[in-house]
């Protein structure tokens, strides 16, 4: 198997973005495509992910080419750290819809440790975080009236700091 | 295999952190949170920005990396998130089956630090990670599953408090923010202290922070002796002030705080770092809060202990022993109840043949004495209510 092919990727508004192909098989669809076709000489479409999400990607996988592969849900990996590493950190520092569409894109091309750092910088921007302030973080409508609200956080009162 | 008689402890969590109301006391330890069951809420469902950019599967994981205090305020924001988190199993499952080990979680302030698939991931798991039987209990600071036997004596879990840990390992307060701190709701007093309000960590944690912050181990002892050296000198330097009159107020010596992995008071420490915590078993689905062996249970309490009894916590933790008698540690084995018949066929107890309706004297008082309603686990691990 040749060290570093080229394969192209076909982003869903249709622009072609050539990617080394280690780097494309921190995608484990694309992976265990590459496995079943042999070789890809065409544009692998990617039908759901625009350019600019799939630039963002590939920008991911690129810097993460050499890390190991996770082994899946054993001991370690629930042990390891709530912290995200400060190059992820920097690197999801974008609009809300952009961190959706990665989320997304992570999802369907299957690239987990990219799925674990969307998933976590979500999480982070609700921690610790009060009911309105989470509100205006995702521009969500309050729809309680203040007897429901008032009811649901008697029924939280243990589950929440106060 | 072999049939016998079970029962499951009503309040498994005794010897640890608890929030059962007492009977021997006018109040409660802590006042009871009210846990009411989740009330579902017609009306309509307004889908927020969250949950229109992102499938259900997703929105669930990104739950996972929540903490339970977080999931309940996610719960207030709208209509749609209560329903999304209130429709999320991992939460409802844990909620409905440990509210005692979420309310200690809570009561001591450390249910923020673990995204909420730590604990999952333990609520699903039977096995103690120190010694690999079945473990009825849950470490705090690292949320590990252990067993009665490791809760008391693994070197690996256990906790200290804050102040002597910041002592010995040269930490700051900021940096001890860093590490989960369990707050003691346990008014029992502490040697020594009366009932002062500790704040723990985890001592293995707090001196892995100490050595990325010092270096090396020499250099933490150095430095601790060169801090209790110093304390000694200014001690006897306002001591001596005092003396010759340029000083009115007393002079107090501030203790040095002992080292939080060598001394007496550990034992007492080992209750206040885990509560208890039942097993879910996902394929069956099915809860496992720890069956014991009532044989063992009666043994323990009508054969040998009568006269130990008055010696427990909170005069006499079970920590302190150094070396527990083989009896006591049958008495605190907890087993999943399929497990059991393998254990009756070699339980030396059960071949006694005791009848447990008898007992010596006047009951016990409860805390001191189990209790549990007894059921029968026949060899195939059949079980039947006795009557």
């Amino acid at each position: 198997m040749a060290a570093n092919q080229t394969l192209t990727f076909q982003s869903s508004d249709g622009v072609d973005i050539s990617v080394d192909r280690d780097v494309a098989e921190r995608s484990l669809l694309i992976k265990n495509m590459l496995e079943d076709l042999g070789d890809a000489h065409e544009a692998i479409p990617i039908p759901n992910v625009n350019e600019a999400v799939l630039k963002k990607v590939i920008e991911w996988c690129s810097y993460h080419k050499n890390d190991p592969p996770s082994t899946g849900d054993d001991d370690d990996s629930r042990r390891k750290t709530t912290d995200i590493d400060e190059w992820d950190q920097k690197f999801m520092q974008v609009d809300q819809e952009m961190l959706f569409e990665i989320i997304l894109a992570a999802n369907y091309l299957d690239i987990k440790g990219l799925l674990d750092v969307g998933c976590k910088t979500v999480a982070n921007m609700i921690k610790g975080k009060s009911p309105e302030e989470i509100r205006k973080t995702f521009n969500i409508q309050n729809d309680f009236t203040p007897e429901e609200e008032d009811q649901i956080r008697r029924e939280n009162e243990w589950a929440e700091d106060r | 295999m072999s049939s016998g008689t079970a029962y499951r402890w009503d309040h498994p969590g005794m010897d640890f952190l608890h929030l059962y109301p007492t009977t021997h006391k006018s109040r409660p330890v802590v006042n009871l949170y009210k846990a009411p069951p989740i009330k579902r809420m017609s009306g309509k469902l307004l889908v927020p920005s969250l949950a229109s950019q992102l499938p259900l599967e997703l929105i669930h994981q990104i739950f996972l990396e929540l903490d339970v205090p977080s999931l309940g305020q996610v719960r207030r924001v709208n209509l749609a998130t209560r329903h999304l988190v209130e429709s999320f199993p991992v939460y409802q499952l844990l909620r409905q089956h440990a509210p005692d080990a979420l309310r200690v979680m809570h009561a001591t302030k450390c249910a923020s630090f673990f995204p909420i698939h730590w604990l999952f991931t333990e609520f699903c798991q039977p096995w103690c990670r120190s010694c690999g039987e079945f473990g009825p209990y849950l470490y705090l600071p690292t949320v590990t599953r252990l067993c009665f036997q490791c809760c008391l004596f693994s070197p690996d879990y256990r906790v200290a408090p804050v102040r002597q840990v910041m002592f010995h390992f040269g930490i700051s307060r900021h940096q001890i923010k860093s590490l989960p701190v369990i707050h003691n709701i346990s008014e029992e007093e502490f040697p020594g202290e009366g009932t002062q309000r500790h704040k723990f960590v985890d001592v293995a944690q707090a001196q892995k922070l100490g050595l990325r912050k010092h270096g090396s181990l020499e250099t933490m002892k150095q430095l601790a002796k060169e801090r209790s050296t110093a304390a000694d000198d200014a001690y006897r330097q306002r001591r001596g002030d005092l003396r010759q009159g340029r000083r009115t107020k007393p002079v107090r010596r501030r203790g040095i705080p002992p080292h939080p992995a060598h001394n007496g008071d550990a034992d007492f420490w080992r209750h206040c770092g885990a509560t208890a915590f039942p097993y879910w078993d996902c394929e069956t689905q099915t809860l496992e809060p720890g069956t014991y062996c009532r044989a063992c249970t009666y043994h323990w309490e009508e054969k040998v202990a009568e006269d130990k009894f008055s010696l427990k916590w909170p005069i006499f933790p079970a920590a302190s022993w150094k070396k527990q008698p083989s009896v006591k540690v049958a008495y605190d084995r907890a087993f999943r109840a399929t497990d059991l018949p393998g254990h009756f066929l070699h339980c030396r107890q059960v071949r006694k043949r005791y009848d447990f309706s008898k007992r010596q004297g006047p009951p016990l008082d409860w805390p001191w004495q189990r209790s549990g309603e007894d059921f029968l686990v026949s060899a195939t691990g059949q079980f039947q209510l006795k009557k």
